[in-house]
């Protein structure tokens, strides 16, 4: 057997051995909690640090992230159009605690989000960094478990999310201008 | 133009979402303003600023939780989230910084060193 199939009937099997495990990973692993959650802490990063140099930090910090999430996104609807991976719950016996989600289940949206976030809160303070790392790593878990995604599309996810974040930090030549503009701006309008 | 590629359904789930992202906001903000000492952004002083905080970012998950029944089937897609995230954002951060504006006017009244009373003038 294929042992990314083998990892996902090895993680969802244990579904409805445990009601309290099931009612965690579904409180996980809806589109809203951790999104959210992780979109809070990018927030108070863009508010947070005790001198200027720490809060342009923090606030480049939040302005990559948002520029890494909107390639992410191009690139996955780019790759959409020339492949496509059926859902676990399409092709295999799967315990579902989540809805049939219609879009490829390679890589996996949700995990790619989250490990930007991850990416860029590690960038700007690496104590919260490692938070949002197990927050999204608990995100990919619960995906396996609640039978929506396999093993490598979380995996897949993951290593979109931060290494376009990486490949943004690294463009700092290109971002860096354009996000101290952008912070110049929101200063500027109080909102910084 | 790209409010056409938003599709927030009924209507109902994505004011819920929005307040549920303002109050997020706003507990996150006071949470900051109260650890970094931000004078232009902080309502309360000290601990009662965490409680808020804590109060405010919990309670808006709950909230959110407990009211929407809509969570488990598919509805507001990512691009619909973040408008609505950064909408929230939008109305966030001027609610903070004109409650933080009066609430320092009442801090300064109330710290503010009582004037001694005017002695009386004599009478002539």
């Amino acid at each position: 057997m294929n042992p990314d199939v083998w990892l996902f009937h090895a993680i969802n099997h244990f579904v409805g051995t445990v009601p309290l495990i099931d009612w965690l990973a579904r409180a996980i692993v809806n589109d809203y909690a951790v999104p959210t959650a992780m979109a809070l802490v990018a927030v108070a990063l863009w508010f947070a640090g005790a001198t200027p140099e720490e809060r342009t930090r923090h606030q480049r910090a939040v302005v990559f992230i948002a520029l890494a999430l909107l390639f992410c996104n191009a690139l996955i609807k780019d790759m959409s159009y020339v492949y496509f991976r059926p859902r676990p719950f399409a092709t295999e016996t799967v315990k579902l605690l989540f809805y049939r989600p219609s879009v490829s289940s390679f890589p996996s949206i949700p995990i790619e989000v989250a490990f930007c976030f991850a990416a860029g809160a590690w960038y700007a303070n690496q104590r919260v960094g490692k938070f949002m790392v197990l927050l999204g790593a608990l995100y990919a878990l619960s995906r396996v478990y609640a039978g929506v995604h396999y093993p490598s599309d979380v995996i897949g996810g993951a290593l979109i999310g931060a290494g376009m974040f990486y490949l943004v930090v690294r463009l700092d030549f290109v971002f860096v201008p354009l996000a101290d503009r952008v912070i110049g701006i929101a200063r500027r309008c109080q909102f910084a | 133009m790209f409010l056409d590629l938003l599709h927030f359904g009924s209507g109902a789930q994505a004011v819920h979402y929005f307040l549920f992202c303002l109050g997020g906001i706003l507990g996150t903000i006071q949470g900051v303003a109260v650890h970094y000492e931000r004078g232009d952004l902080v309502w309360f002083d000290g601990r009662g600023g965490y409680v808020f905080s804590l109060l405010a970012v919990a309670g808006s998950f709950v909230w959110f939780f407990l009211t929407d029944q809509d969570i488990f089937v598919p509805g507001l897609a990512g691009g619909e989230l973040f408008a609505l995230f950064t909408a929230a954002f939008v109305v966030a951060v001027p609610i903070t910084r004109v409650l933080a504006f009066g609430a320092a006017r009442v801090r300064a009244t109330v710290a503010a060193p009582k004037r001694p009373a005017r002695e009386k003038e004599p009478l002539l």
